[in-house]
């Protein structure tokens, strides 16, 4: 009789803590699955920003920003040009203001998500009109 | 006779149970440490090869616009080393920053790995890969120049490959 009690003891003692372990094991999965999910979002942002920042340094460099848009594969789509890449999509806005010495032709590179937006990256050219001598 | 065997019966099937579930937690958790293990080193490795593209772009970057008012130049300083070197003049003495991709010893556990590193010298200061200061581990360092456009590919010590293109403003941009 006492051998049968010691022995109810320990199988209860066992689920209790095989309980308590599943749900600890619950709450750290989820931790994990929140680390690994957090992990992927820096890589995508961070691949996001090196693409809109070598985007934004060919558009500064060039006087054309259609053909460079285009070399990288962009689509013009409702005033804006759109490439969609590993995981994320990217924008970019131009816009030209006309001033009386010349050009200032502003660039907007958003990195989005989703609904989400990851980045924006403004880079602004000013262009300054030919005069003749 | 009889009586004690059928007693023994449910007694061996509790022992079994209790068996079974010592077995189950133990495999539970092993399980549960392997995987945790897994996720972990993903996540640190992920985040040491982001941190690493990051400061070798944001360096790269630095050095070319503030100084970008000199010459930004591609130097073969021998067979394994070829430099981003963006030279300036000061008082008639030509200074050299450099940035390129050399051996060296890890700190953490004393292997030798490739790293970027920068330099900075005066012209009359023959160059020597360890003069300068290592920065973050990086496998690859290929700088190209074109049109005033710098492109220089970078691997990272994860193997991951990435492309950083700059146009350069004021300087000279010989090759």
């Amino acid at each position: 009789m006492k051998n049968r009690s010691r022995s109810n003891t320990l199988l209860i003692e066992l689920l209790l803590v095989i309980f308590f372990f599943m749900c600890s094991a619950g709450i750290l999965v989820q931790i994990f699955a929140t680390a690994k999910l957090k992990s992927k979002a820096a890589h995508t942002i961070n691949a996001s920003m090196l693409d809109a920042e070598n985007i934004a340094e060919d558009l500064y460099g060039s006087d054309d920003p259609d053909t460079v848009l285009a070399s990288y594969g962009f689509t013009a789509q409702d005033g804006s040009w759109e490439l969609q890449k590993d995981g994320y999509l990217l924008k970019v806005a131009v816009k030209n203001e006309e001033t009386e010495s010349g050009t200032i032709r502003s660039y907007e590179i958003t990195g989005v998500q989703g609904e989400e937006t990851l980045i924006t990256l403004p880079s602004t050219r000013y262009i300054p009109r030919e005069v003749s001598p | 006779m009889s009586k004690p065997v059928v007693s023994r019966s449910p007694r061996i099937i509790q022992s079994v149970f209790v068996l079974l579930l010592l077995s189950l937690f133990a495999c539970l958790s092993a399980f549960l440490v392997t995987m945790g293990a897994q996720i972990y080193k993903n996540t640190v490795d992920s985040a040491e090869e982001n941190n690493h593209s990051r400061i070798a772009s944001a360096v790269i970057r630095s050095a070319v616009w503030a100084e970008d008012g000199g010459d930004v130049q591609i130097e073969k300083l021998s067979d394994d080393i070829t430099a981003l070197s963006v030279v300036n003049e000061y008082d008639g003495v030509k200074y050299y920053k450099r940035l390129y991709c050399a051996m060296d010893t890890d700190p953490l556990d004393g292997e030798p790995r490739s790293f970027l590193w920068e330099s900075y010298n005066s012209e009359d200061v023959e160059f020597n890969p360890e003069n300068g200061e290592s920065l973050c581990e990086l496998n690859g360092f290929v700088p190209s120049i074109e049109n005033n456009m710098l492109t220089v590919e970078l691997e990272t010590s994860a193997g991951t490959k990435s492309t950083i293109r700059m146009a350069l403003r004021t300087g000279g941009a010989v090759k």
